[in-house]
């Protein structure tokens, strides 16, 4: 069984706008609107530079956020990539 | 089938109903209203019985018009009124795709627009009604339209629609006795009657308004306010509107212009006089 690949449209098919100390999208291609809290910004961020699995991603994400890679890290980004993938945010490849 | 058209702001409406004393009513509370543009209605809103006996045996009124909701229970024939608005209302609320909708009311002064959104109970609608008479003009009701190109509120002055207690608060405030339509007691949302717009708000209603502030009224509490963030703001505005999902792009910019430059705050009152004070306060404060 290959490990999933994650990619995403983001920023280039979204409007975004901080508010609150979160991110506002408007996603084009679905006509959703979504707020976004730390860490999925930075999670989308990281995917639309390069797409990577979840093993790497947590890797960039705990170095970009200065955060221990763990085994709960690790965790929180997987639930969160399916939560993403959920909204139409990342494509699963 | 009983006819009647009539515009109000930017809504041109064919209103029809298998039975004619509905529409004469009907015809009483939009006295002074214009017809439609060149005489063309282009949203039509209906009422007619479930099933055929029922416009005789026990009648029955069901909502119909361009938009329907399907499983919509029919009402008891002495709600028809209550019907037609509600049928007026759901085309709006389905149909509307020139303007933003946010489920509020809405009043103006010097230019500009103070807009109250609102759970029902909340009593913009009271609130709306009674600054009407005091100085301010009525924009909307139920619903305020936001003009996708300019950003405006443009005026939709429906009659408003008046429940339980603030049936009699209207009525110790408004002198003229023909601007009410008929009580209409145990109705699903109710005792219930609805008011005329006065004169100004009806002969205005093609007068935008530049939304300048937003409060959140919630009736029958103690005197109470706080502010509102920006993105509570933006959930709020969003979950009220029928429309939001459907305009896309546009909706989403115009939503974003309202939380980042109008003020908006929340407050409690426990009856008319302490909210209207209340509003007249964040008012004067905001350069309303």
């Amino acid at each position: 069984m290959t490990t999933p690949t994650y990619r995403t449209d983001f920023p280039q098919h979204c409007r975004t706008h901080p508010i609150d100390g979160m991110t506002l999208v408007f996603h084009r291609p679905s006509g959703a609107t979504h707020f976004l809290d730390s860490p999925l910004p930075q999670m989308l961020a990281l995917l639309a530079a390069k797409p990577m699995d979840a093993a790497r991603l947590t890797t960039s994400l705990c170095a970009t956020l200065g955060l221990p890679e763990d085994a709960e890290a690790r965790a929180v980004v997987e639930a969160r990539l399916t939560d993403l993938a959920g909204i139409g945010l990342v494509e699963v490849g | 089938m009983h006819g009647f058209d009539v515009r109000v702001g930017p809504i041109s409406y064919r209103i029809g109903s298998a039975w004619a004393a509905p529409i004469a009513v009907l015809r009483r509370l939009y006295a002074g209203y214009p017809a439609p543009a060149d005489g063309i209605a282009t949203v039509t809103a209906r009422i007619g019985p479930p099933r055929p006996w029922r416009r005789w045996i026990r009648p029955q009124v069901a909502i119909e018009g361009d938009h329907n909701l399907p499983d919509t229970v029919p009402m008891a024939f002495g709600h028809a009124l209550l019907a037609i608005e509600m049928a007026m209302n759901m085309q709006v609320a389905l149909g509307e795709c020139r303007h933003l909708l946010i489920h509020a009311s809405a009043v103006e002064r010097g230019g500009k627009a103070l807009i109250m959104p609102g759970d029902s109970g909340s009593g913009k609608s009271t609130l709306a009604a009674l600054l009407a008479e005091r100085g301010w003009r009525l924009l909307a009701d139920e619903f305020v339209m936001i003009d996708l190109a300019t950003g405006r509120l443009i005026p939709f002055p429906r009659a408003i629609s008046l429940k339980n207690s603030a049936i009699a608060e209207a009525e110790a405030r408004v002198a003229d006795p023909a601007r009410f339509g008929p009580h209409l007691s145990a109705t699903p949302k109710g005792e219930l009657r609805h008011l005329r717009p006065n004169a100004e708000a009806i002969a205005r209603m093609d007068e935008p308004a530049e939304p300048a502030l937003i409060l959140f009224p919630s009736y029958g509490f103690e005197p109470a306010s706080d502010g509102v963030s920006r993105s509570e703001l933006f959930m709020r505005l969003t979950e009220g509107s029928t429309n939001y999902i459907a305009l896309g792009e546009p909706a989403f910019d115009h939503v974003l212009r309202i939380v980042e430059t109008i003020p908006a705050a929340r407050f409690a009152y426990p009856d008319t006089d302490s909210g209207i004070a209340i509003v007249e306060q964040f008012c004067a404060e905001a350069g309303l």
